[in-house]
């Protein structure tokens, strides 16, 4: 069989296009009454299995873990977007912890917590009478009681089958401007079982207050600037964690003005992606200029001398980049 | 606006540019849907539920390039879903539309799909992928997460079971192993 038979042929399937729109449009909008308006803080480590397998297999994974995960498939599993969870994990750096609740008949237990840096991961055990096709599983949670200063507070995980009940493991960025040495997140679930678009509307019914312990980490202070006309950044902060790095940021713009975002590349030049999240810290308008504080995550460990920060305006006008040496 | 530009605005939420990216690639979604349903209908279906879980996975998407491999996964597993639902509900044969035609060239066409819609589950994906989607055995055999020797099999099976079903026509040159 020729390729370019089985091409001819499958273009001769009419395409409804009118109706394939109005799928795509229904599909998006069923999505976004599911999901928060703005960018996700958070990412979730336990996603999608189309997703999930298809980084599985793209070879992210440095042999080491690849071996690790043919002896521990599970946690694999759990943390295969958590780069700072295989690695803190690697080191022994997790915390165990045993904080169950119990509503309807399933029981959620906290089991561990990590908090490096400005990024913190959480990973739960669910039993009980979850129902639904085990591959569809999923629990939507929020944290900090949906706290409306924090951009977002809300997401879902999917649940990763164990025998017999799930795991979960969620990754956020802290999202206050200060970073406390110890505290108590307020992590509840609404909702565990198959989506459901009534979980936005419920209260929390396993409720937590997740102890957690700051690992050590160090501060470098870098007052490095770069502006366009009446846009200006500033990088303010470095804050170098285990396994994980944050840059904090004061981006100064006129009011209703374009926004900015950073890119970032490592010193071979390639752009530095995996679950970065960038966090609204605090916001203020005088005389017309906001002037807003940022948090940038990047959950993982650089292989890099420095990181070259490249803002970049929405028209997709650059500011000049700066770079901070590692 | 440049397809990656888009991506990368969708990744962070954009949710017009997400319907942008997948517009622009809607009929290769309507079409490879079809291939597993036979039926506008169930095509339908299966293109809605996947715009409804890639928008609320696409923040989990971590590099663009792989966005549409990534769509394409999300797209099959939908489709094996309203494959399964159907299977309880009626028989499959009865759902695959074939309109009459006089046209040689056009039944040949028919053929193919209705052969397509007959194969396993696997052995279709294995199909579309490298035929439709124009996948190299690697890539292909990553979006199935499955080692590229299996993939080489359902590639055979598949292309035999085709064979068989359209009359034995001879194979083309395609070599994949």
């Amino acid at each position: 069989m020729e390729k370019k038979m089985f091409h001819e042929s499958v273009g001769q399937i009419e395409v409804p296009e009118e109706d394939v729109v109005k799928a795509i449009q229904a599909g998006i909008r069923k999505g976004s009454r599911m999901k928060p308006k703005r960018k996700p803080l958070f990412k979730t480590a336990a996603v999608s299995a189309a997703a999930a397998a298809l980084f599985l297999s793209s070879g992210f994974l440095f042999p080491s873990m690849a071996k690790v995960m043919a002896e521990i498939p599970l946690l694999a599993k759990l943390y295969e977007h958590d780069k700072v969870a295989e690695n803190l994990a690697s080191q022994q750096l997790i915390t165990e912890l045993n904080e169950k609740t119990t509503y309807d008949g399933i029981d959620v237990t906290v089991i561990e917590a990590y908090y490096d840096g400005a990024i913190i991961g959480v990973t739960f055990d669910v039993r009980g009478d979850v129902k639904g096709d085990q591959d569809e599983i999923y629990a939507f949670y929020e944290i900090f009681d949906r706290d409306p200063n924090i951009e977002e507070t809300m997401e879902l995980v999917k649940l990763v089958p164990d025998g017999e009940g799930y795991k979960g493991h969620i990754q956020l960025s802290y999202p206050r401007s200060e970073l406390p040495a110890e505290m108590k997140l307020p992590l509840n679930f609404l909702g565990i079982g198959e989506i459901d678009d009534s979980w936005k509307d419920e209260q929390g019914k396993w409720n937590f207050d997740v102890p957690i312990l700051q690992l050590p980490y160090e501060t470098i202070t870098l007052g490095l600037a770069t502006e366009l006309g009446p846009h200006k950044v500033t990088l303010e902060k470095l804050i170098t964690g285990k396994s994980s790095t944050a840059i904090e940021y004061t981006l100064t713009y006129p009011e209703g003005g374009q926004r900015v975002m950073l890119d970032l590349f490592d010193s071979k030049g390639k752009q530095i992606i995996g679950g970065t999240s960038d966090a609204k810290l605090e916001k203020k308008t005088e005389n017309g200029i906001v002037i807003e504080k940022r948090r940038i995550t990047i959950p993982m460990v650089l292989d890099s001398d420095f990181i070259e920060v490249q803002p970049v305006l929405e028209s997709g006008e650059e500011l000049g980049s700066v770079r901070i040496e590692l | 606006m440049k397809e990656a530009k888009l991506v990368k605005k969708a990744m962070k939420g954009n949710g017009r540019a997400f319907e942008e990216l997948l517009i622009l690639h809607s009929d290769r979604l309507y079409r490879t849907a079809y291939l597993y349903a036979g039926n506008r209908e169930d095509a339908l279906d299966i293109v809605q539920e996947a715009s409804y879980k890639a928008f609320l996975a696409i923040s989990q998407l971590k590099n663009e390039e792989y966005f549409l491999t990534w769509l394409t996964r999300i797209l099959i597993h939908c489709a094996y879903d309203v494959l399964k639902k159907r299977k309880r509900e009626l028989p499959a044969d009865k759902l695959v539309e074939l309109p009459s035609s006089s046209n040689r060239e056009a039944e040949e066409t028919l053929d193919l799909m209705e052969a397509i819609t007959q194969l396993k589950e696997q052995q279709r994906t294995a199909i579309i992928l490298f035929y439709y989607h124009d996948m190299t055995i690697s890539d292909a055999a990553k979006t199935m997460d499955i080692p590229e020797n299996t993939l080489k099999t359902y590639l055979q099976r598949g292309r035999k079971e085709l064979k068989n079903r359209l009359g034995g026509e001879p194979d083309g040159k395609e070599n994949v192993s």
